[in-house]
């Protein structure tokens, strides 16, 4: 999949006649490449934009602006009608695994349910034999076919959607904080166990996250978002060890370490003034100026394009970028 | 908020027109005539026909109505047929006992319903919530007439201490005696429902993190109750009191008529019998608009009370 | 053979709260819910506690029943054990004894920054009524007051904020002055319970230098309750480990969690993804947490542990605090395996 130039923008409504007063720009010529069998990640905060882009590459909503190619199909203006041969090849696993279940229904009614909305549930058993298959293949017993949702607990939920997620055999899971209402101990297990299956079956992924940790144990690349754009991207590797914007660098030394030894230092931590700016009414330039140790009058006029200006082989969008060792690795 | 205001009252008007619409086709399907108010037992053709003539019922309905709109617009709801006056002027006349007697039951059913509500939500499932929820059921299925006329018979028939009908005074307030049991039946009557919504409310209320937060301040039960709990809980209650205006009317014909109370809703009762039409259509029209405006009043009261609510 | 979690008691003068074989129960249709377990543990003035545990831990419910918060308005829950707050006995207080040490004494800062504060009440309003409750300021001098608490806290344009609903501040913001009322009776003890959890990650870290400085400034001693071991290593002097309403290990940080002398927190602290290092695969603890549980005769972790082996002991016996190194203490048959 490759997405160009992604914009979404939402009308905020006023008056009694709902005319649209303004807009929010939710997301912000947004690019990016996903790879079968790799994972890329998407970080940011809560408005910068990540979940939505997610909802418009699976065209869950329309898109206002740019290109979304997929399997060498453009997307972005297609119909719901012709979207819908495309969806049974990118799936969507969300974060909550108590509500994305119908708790009225067994198990293998809710994994068996996209198999019948296209017509691939079989007969003569075959269908119960994919359900059982799907169960063990995310670590399952087939035994648990018939028990209802609120019998197993989250980490054992977020199994069962995914396997419902599996059941076309999609070629892209887009996953939408899968891990992060689950226990700390379990979810390891989950992480594992999507990494399992993208290895045996060269699945891409579309990982969202706010949890940088997480996010880079999963990812192969890494794209950070900030208020609707995307303002450093690059290798999993990369982003941790040799990240150049001032964000991201923040991002990473905001992320508190677990190994008291490391943890020591706190004056070197960054910790960034102010919160995220109101996504209807953005800063001009460079969206992250205002909280920015760095901000120069240039970054309020012109808005940084991500390009690789230190030539370190992944581009960031900032005017000022340095290569700042993050943390974890002094 | 002003334009929400102008944009709330600008849909009053063509709602009320279409409500006359439909009041005056009902009346004019309902059997029986408007004049033989005026006509003693033997009547001629003739003088049914003068009648009618005089009444301005001999034109067609649609042109009957259109006049009567026309004025309408104009604030003039024509004569009575059968009051000797205008309508405005009767139902200005009727109003004032009619407000007299809702205030002093709606003051009665909240000073009543919200300490019920919030007992019964404090000592939930307690002996006294019980009786509380059983006193409330049996308010709840007590028919108002049934009621009114128990009353009657107990304290003014048997007992006679309370005079059964009438304001008692010729001045500008009702006598209190005579006030007793029409407010008495009006209030209670909406007591059951106010503090069943108090109880339920309350109950969501206490369940609220923000209720653990006023206890870790070390803050009085007491004042976690009222100033805390009950200001959230209240809100509810604005609401229902707000739709329940809605029933005014028919709320008081019952006990108006019982209690022979000259208010609106002996007027509305009598207006029907004589099948005075302009009466009907405009007293109809006067609640629908009150209630209109009621609502309005409600909804901008919620935002003073609850901070969280912007009409833009 | 009645176990009794043997504790690590320093002299009693040290102490600031001592909890002693604390348990609660609720009292469920099904039966009853043995939600903390007979748990012990001290806070000394002035240092940082932290309590780290998953869902079901009992880390919050604990704190709760410290401060006899538990059956404010719900029902069912019996607390057993003693809780000394400067060699006073809280559960021996009257009510109204209780009251003036909540908010004053002991004060509680709470998870979710959205349904903490009343939502039509101004957030000025419902900090002065702390001190107000307590007659810790006159009437009049009580708005100056916040107002300067808000300024140390860091919300700008404090005479604007005070007026303003819980619904005109950030999730952040309300978090700051939610510590504002926490500091506002210059209290003892501060009990966070999760206070960054609902926060982004850059908000998290403003909110806890935050606490660390006034925590600091006041003297308080704090008791901070996280599910992120992460937030525990960066603030806390002590940490307390607990599963399945027990303490499974206590002691400093720096040893706890570099050398653990406990199964769970050593699973714990190896399913965590770190940064500096890349794993195909994280260890994993297998199995849940615990939903809910009779207190079981033996260790709780025992069905998920690696090192029970199906021993006896560890089904049947309640294992107890031990000490496993200096000021460190396990709640495991066999740490020395380890």
């Amino acid at each position: 999949m490759t997405v160009k130039d992604l914009t979404k923008t939402f009308p905020v409504r006023k008056g009694v006649l709902g005319r649209a007063a303004a807009v929010i720009q939710a997301v912000t010529d947004v690019s990016f490449s996903i790879f079968p069998g790799q994972t890329l990640g998407l970080v940011g905060e809560s408005g910068s934009g990540k979940s939505t882009t997610a909802l418009c590459v699976t065209r869950l909503l329309d898109v206002t602006a740019g290109s979304i190619v997929f399997d060498g199909q453009e997307l972005a203006d297609l119909s719901r009608r012709n979207m819908r041969p495309i969806r049974r090849n990118m799936q969507m696993v969300f974060q909550d695994p108590y509500s994305s279940l119908d708790p009225r229904m067994t198990v293998k009614e809710i994994i068996a349910e996209p198999l019948r909305v296209y017509g691939a549930y079989g007969g003569g058993g075959q269908g119960e034999r994919k359900v059982h298959e799907l169960l063990e293949k995310v670590g399952m017993n087939a035994s648990d076919a018939d028990r209802f949702p609120h019998e197993f607990s989250g980490g054992q939920r977020q199994r069962i959607s995914i396997a419902r997620a599996l059941a076309l055999e999609p070629r892209l899971l887009v996953l939408d904080e899968p891990v992060s209402a689950l226990d700390v101990s379990v979810q390891a297990q989950v992480t594992n166990l999507l990494r399992d299956l993208q290895d045996a079956m060269g699945l891409a992924y579309l990982f969202i996250g706010h949890d940088l940790a997480v996010v880079h144990h999963v990812s192969d690349w890494i794209a950070v978002m900030y208020l609707g754009r995307i303002v450093e991207y690059g290798s999993a590797d990369q982003i941790f060890s040799e990240p150049t914007h001032p964000y991201t660098q923040a991002l990473l030394s905001a992320i508190p370490n677990a190994d008291p030894t490391k943890a020591g230092d706190l004056d070197e931590k960054i910790i960034l003034t102010g919160e995220v700016p109101d996504p209807a009414d953005p800063p001009s330039g460079c969206r992250f100026r205002t909280r920015c140790w760095k901000a120069e009058p240039i970054c309020a006029e012109v808005s940084p394009e991500l390009v690789d200006n230190l030539g370190i082989g992944h581009p960031s969008a900032c005017h000022f970028p340095e290569l700042r060792a993050s943390g974890a690795h002094q | 908020m002003t334009r929400f205001i102008v944009h709330r009252i600008a849909q009053i008007i063509p709602l009320l027109i279409l409500l006359s619409v439909f009041i005056f086709t009902m009346m004019h399907l309902a059997p029986g005539s408007p004049e033989s108010f005026y006509l003693t037992d033997h009547y001629t053709d003739e003088q049914a026909e003068a009648v009618r003539e005089q009444l301005g019922l001999n034109e067609p309905p649609v042109r009957q109505y259109l006049t009567w709109l026309g004025a309408a617009l104009r604030g003039d709801f024509g004569q009575t047929f059968t009051y000797g006056a205008t309508v405005t002027d009767v139902i200005l006349a009727r109003l004032w006992p009619t407000v007299q007697l809702q205030l002093l039951a709606l003051a009665v059913s909240i000073v009543i319903a919200v300490p019920a509500g919030v007992v019964s939500a404090l000592r939930r499932n307690s002996r006294l919530d019980h009786s509380i929820t059983t006193a409330t059921l049996f308010g709840l299925s007590m028919p108002d007439f049934w009621f009114a006329l128990l009353l009657m018979l107990t304290f003014s028939v048997h007992l006679g201490w309370l005079p059964a009908f009438g304001t008692g005074s010729d001045g500008l307030f009702a006598a209190p005696v005579n006030l007793v049991m029409p407010v008495a039946v009006l209030g209670l009557s909406a007591v059951p429902w106010y503090a069943r919504v108090v109880r339920s409310s309350m109950l969501d209320a206490l369940s609220e993190d923000y209720i653990l937060t006023a206890a870790a301040k070390g803050l009085k039960p007491s004042r976690i109750t009222i100033q805390h709990a009950l200001r959230i809980a209240i809100l509810p209650l604005v609401t229902v009191i707000g739709l329940s205006m809605a029933r005014v009317l028919s709320g008081v014909i019952v006990v108006e008529t019982i209690f022979v109370w000259p208010g609106l809703g002996q007027l509305a009762w009598e207006g029907v019998i004589r099948q005075d039409y302009p009466v009907i259509l405009g007293l109809t029209i006067f609640t629908a608009a009150f209630v209109m405006i009621f609502s309005l009043i409600v909804d901008i009261l919620y935002t003073y009370i609850d901070p969280r609510i912007r009409y833009v | 053979m009645k176990e009794h979690a043997v504790s690590p008691s320093p002299t009693a003068e040290q102490t600031l709260l001592s909890v002693r074989d604390l348990a609660v129960d609720f009292e469920l249709e099904g039966g009853v819910l043995r939600a903390v377990d007979r748990i012990s543990y001290d806070v000394r003035p002035g240092e940082i506690v932290g309590i780290v545990g998953e869902s079901g831990s009992g880390k919050s419910v604990s704190v709760l029943a410290v401060l006899r918060l538990l059956n404010v308005y719900t029902t069912g829950a019996s607390v057993t054990g003693e809780v000394r707050f400067e060699g006073r006995d809280l559960f021996a207080l009257t009510a109204k004894q209780m009251r003036e040490i909540r908010g004053k004494d002991i004060t509680l800062i709470f998870q979710d920054p959205s349904s903490s504060w009343h939502p039509v009440l101004r957030i000025g309003r419902q900090v002065a009524e702390v001190s107000v409750a307590h007659d810790t300021m006159r009437p009049n001098r009580v708005r100056e007051h916040v107002e300067g608490l808000f300024e140390s806290v860091g919300i700008p344009n404090p005479r604007v904020r005070y007026e303003q609903y819980p619904h005109e501040y950030s999730g952040g913001m309300k978090q700051r002055a939610m510590i504002a009322m926490a500091i506002a009776n210059k209290p003892k003890l501060v009990i966070a319970d999760e206070p960054t959890t609902a926060l982004d990650v850059t908000i998290q870290s403003q909110v806890l230098e935050l606490l660390r400085n006034v925590t600091a400034d006041t003297g308080a001693a704090l008791i901070l309750i996280s599910h992120d071991i992460g937030v525990i290593a960066e603030m806390a002097d002590r940490v307390i480990v607990m599963y399945g309403g027990r303490v499974m290990e206590e002691g400093p940080v720096e040893q706890v969690l570099v050398s653990s002398r406990h199964p769970y927190t050593k699973g714990l602290l190896a399913s965590l993804p770190q940064i500096d290092k890349t794993m195909s695969r994280l260890p994993t603890i297998p199995g849940a947490p615990p939903q809910m549980f009779q207190a079981s005769a033996g260790c709780p972790f025992e069905p998920r542990c690696g090192l029970a082996n199906d021993r006896e002991r560890c089904r049947e016996e309640r294992p107890s605090l031990r000490q496993c190194g200096e000021d460190q203490f396990s709640a495991c048959h066999f740490f020395e395996e380890l």
